[in-house]
Formats: C-alpha cells, structure tokens, sequence
C-alpha cells in the first residue's frame, strides 16, 4: 500500500494541532501534488511566539532528511495529545520555509515522493 | 559523505579498545574455541557469553559486530544521530549475551528483502534492523536445535528472515500502542512476535529450556574498560563542547519521549557529556545492586549510554532506577544482585514517564516494571533479549493513558 498520502495527511495533523495549541486563530492550509513531491502550505494568524517550541519551530522543522529515522518513526506523527513531533516532520521533508511576520507563521514544506 | 566523520571515529573507539584488550586478556587459540562456544550455545535468557566463550571472545564478538555494524551505516552514508548511536552501542552490548557475528545477519537479510518487496531503500530499514536482532536467538534456537539436524541451519537463517521481513511493520505499528514512551520499542514488538512463535513451538511439544548462566571472574577488568570508555566519552565531550558542559541543562529539561534525538537537537558534544555521566552513573547503579560487571551488565550499561544520546538523562532516568530498588527492597527482596542491576539499568526505558509527568510517575513506573518485567519472559520463552522492553512496552501502554487523563504533565 502507498504509505505517502497518510504520511502528508500526519504531517498536517501535527502542524494544524500544534498550531491550534499554540493559540492560531485563523489557519489556513493548501496541499499541492507537484509530480514528483508535495508541497504543504500553512498560513497561521496570532501564533504565540512567545511560546519556547513556536521558537524552535525552525529549528525543528528544518533538520536534515533522515530516512532511516523517518521512516520508522513516522507512525507516531499527529499521534500525542501532550507532546509534538515537530522534529520528525523536519526529518520526513527535504526542505522547510518558515516566515514569522508579527504575529502570523508561514509554513511552506517540500517531501519529495519515495520512488 | 566520502571520509568518516568525528562521529564515526569516536563510535570505533570502542571495539578498537575492545579488541586490544582481548588480545591483552586472552589468547587467539582461547578466542577461536570462546568463539565456536558462542555461536553454537543456546541464547535463550539469560545467558552470559564471558562463562561460555570466556573474556577475549566475547570481545571479540562484540567488537566484530560493532564494526560491522558501523561499516554498514558507513556504506549507507547514514551520519550517526542519537538513535543510530543508541543502535550501535545495543549491539555492542547485547554482544556480551545472546548476539554473535552468525546469528543476526539473516534478519539483516530479511530486512533487505522487504525493501525490495516494498521499493524503497535498505537505508530506510537499518535503523530497525539493527535493534530487530533482538529475536537472534530464535535464530540460534533453530540452528542447534537437535530434532532439525542437518537442516537446522536452513530453518535458522529462514526463521531470521521472516523476522527481518515483518519487523518494520511491526514495530512502526507498535509505537502507537505505547506513544513513544518505552524506548525500547522493538522489545516490546519482539516479545510479543517472541510470544506468538514461541506458543507455536510450544504447540509443536517443544517447550525451550531456561538458562541462567552467569559469570563474575572479569569484573575488575570489564570495570576499567568501561570506566575507561565513559571517561573518554565525558572529557572528550567537554573538550569539544568548549571545555564546558554548555547546553548540558537543556538536555535535563527534553522529556526523552521517541523522537528526542539529542544530537540533532542539542549538539554532538554535549550528548557525549551524558553518555559519559550516565556510563558512570550506570556503573553506580550496578555496584549499589552488589552484583558484579558481568555480560549481562555491560549490556545495560552499553544500552544506557547509547540511549543517552537518545531520551536518557539523568533526571528522568534517576526515578524510574529509585522506583526499582523501592520495589526490591520493600517488596521482592533477595532478588538475585545480577538480575536487578539489569533491570534498573534497562528499566530507564521507561525515562519518558517520568521526563513527561515528573519524577512521581517515574517511581511509579520503575515499581511496575519490576512487577512486570520478572513475569513476561515466560511469554517469549526468553528469546527476545530486550525483555524490559517487553515489559516497559507493557507499562507505558497500562500508566500513559491513566497518567494523561489524572496526572499532570511535568
């Protein structure tokens, strides 16, 4: 079975809870089949940036590519009430735009389909 | 990555030392026999291969295997981060009772023929393959067992296939059981496949034989080379980390839940810091149970390091240990020193408890296990060696759901 649509679909799951958590008010999400991968589009309004992990929200999401941990910890994505996965989405996708404007985050993230 | 990194370098020293001081302890005719010992005794719990193959082939067995090991990741171009380290040093450890160089490479194979099945690359499995040799003595089992014969090795390696073939759906699955909160996630997926072939064989008349074969002649030994190695690790983490312990602290406040990888998060350097520290603490742990640095102790302790650059830090894994020794001395007394020391060692499986829900639930969770843990290998018929990770497994699914609804996070 394509494992690929349900690990977009966890990828979203996280970000929309984390973001949700951390007090967005408005977000909107656009997912885009581009052939050969998927871009996933979040625009969040009136994050709270105060917050120590909306902080490492680049750090996290911009770790390098580790397909050997992705991919066995990739089931446990949008999974926990209590913690994140941030870092794991970080490892799952080959690159990360993250632009904070005030109090609104642009999320912009590329994963190139397994072939 | 064409030449090897730091990482690298730093991951060889261990069987570099390994196989120096087997050779300084042992003779290479005893390091043969030791060897041929090994590979053909049966694995099954708890088996300690210093009293089969004595000091210089278990060494040497370990030392092996972890430089294969490392070769491999090397070939895969596969940088260690904190669960690669964790990976490494497991096998090295579970080196000293129940994995030798025959009996875990047909889960290797197994684990390549489900990515061909599947299209993808062996890179994207070896992370699980490398813990998956939990169930090597299921390989071991087959290979001696006297009523296969001759066709005992054909069975062995097939029986390690299958195992390398439907472990990464397995234990991918199995981390939403517990959350992610028993590091050791691969023990609990191997007790319970353990459980499920060993109640077939059991169906079949045969019931395996226990073992409990320890030795204690090479602790002074064993307890300068690790000392030596974390000591190594601690120094060398300060020097590279600015002669300090920066960031040290940052560590201490990571709850250690699946995925807290401290090498990406917080730096190479100061993951070293803590393998070092928890190397020495481990080595407390040991000598305050009053057994000696034996096979199966240097298997906890080499996990414990490897896992502090993955989860384990002092201050989550300090109550779950207290949580054990509380359960030993006001509950089970007069366990057996050995079998303690390796459950408070392995029981910091369950460091994410107490890192996400505070020092309390850590007790809790460390009194638990040590109920549970002395109750499951029979389920396994102990041919899973991550039997904590049986239990931790069993824990965390129990206590993280009654912990979330009534406890409050940390």
């Amino acid at each position: 079975m394509d494992e690929e649509p349900k690990k977009i679909a966890k990828i979203v799951d996280e970000l929309v809870t984390f973001c949700l958590r951390h007090g967005a008010k408005k977000l909107s999400i656009h997912i885009e089949d581009e052939g050969d991968a998927f871009r996933i589009h979040l625009h969040v309004d009136r994050i709270n940036r105060d917050d120590p992990l909306v902080k490492e929200l680049t750090k996290l999401l911009s770790l390098p590519k580790h397909d050997e941990i992705s991919e066995y910890y990739w089931t446990l994505v949008g999974e926990v009430e209590e913690d994140t996965e941030l870092s794991v989405i970080g490892m799952m996708t080959d690159r990360a735009e993250i632009k904070f404007d005030n109090n609104s985050v642009s999320l912009t993230l590329y994963r190139k389909k397994e072939t | 990555m064409n030449r090897l990194s730091l990482r690298f370098y730093i991951l060889l020293t261990l069987p570099l030392l390994m196989i120096v001081a087997a050779f300084l302890l042992d003779t290479p005719e005893n390091m043969i026999k030791g060897l041929k010992a090994i590979v053909l005794h049966s694995d099954v719990l708890l088996v300690d291969y210093l009293a089969v193959g004595g000091i210089g082939a278990t060494l040497i067995n370990s030392a092996l295997l972890t430089l294969a090991n490392v070769y491999l990741l090397y070939r895969l171009k596969i940088e260690p981060t904190g669960p690669i380290i964790a990976a490494v040093l497991t096998i090295a450890g579970f080196a000293f009772m129940g994995k030798n160089i025959i009996n875990v490479w047909p889960i290797y194979v197994g684990g390549y023929l489900y990515t061909r099945y599947k299209g993808t690359s062996f890179k994207s499995v070896i992370l699980i393959m490398m813990f998956a040799t939990t169930l090597a003595p299921l390989v071991t089992e087959l290979l001696i067992s006297p009523s296969l014969g001759k066709f005992g090795f054909i069975a062995g390696f097939l029986g390690g296939v299958i195992v390398g073939f439907i472990m990464p759906p397995l234990s991918a699955h199995m981390l939403r059981v517990h959350d992610g909160y028993n590091l050791y996630n691969i023990g609990f997926t191997g007790g319970l496949l353990g459980g499920v072939l060993m109640a077939v064989k059991r169906g079949l008349g045969i019931e395996p034989e226990k073992q409990f074969i320890l030795s204690s002649e090479y602790d002074l030994e064993l307890k300068i080379l690790l000392s030596a190695f974390f000591l190594f690790f601690l120094f060398l983490g300060v020097y590279l980390n600015g002669r300090s312990f920066r960031g040290y602290r940052r560590i201490m406040k990571l709850n250690g839940r699946i995925v807290t990888d401290f090498v990406q998060l917080e730096g190479f350097e100061v993951s070293l810091i803590n393998m070092g520290i928890m190397g020495l603490m481990g080595l407390a742990v040991v000598a305050l149970a009053k057994s000696p640095v034996n096979g199966p102790a240097v298997a906890g302790l080499l996990t414990l390091v490897g896992f502090s650059a993955f989860g384990k830090h002092p201050f989550n894994s300090l109550p779950v240990i207290l949580g054990i020794f509380l359960g030993e001395i006001l509950i089970f007394k007069n366990i057996h020193p050995t079998v303690l020391a390796i459950t408070a060692l392995f029981g910091t499986t369950l460091a994410p408890i107490a890192g996400s829900f505070g020092a309390l639930a850590g007790i809790a969770a460390g009194m638990l296990h040590m109920f549970v843990v002395l109750n499951v290998g029979y389920l396994h018929g102990g041919i899973n060696l991550y039997n904590n990770g049986f239990s931790g497994g069993i824990v965390a699914t129990i206590l993280v759901p009654i912990l979330r609804a009534f406890g409050k996070e940390a």
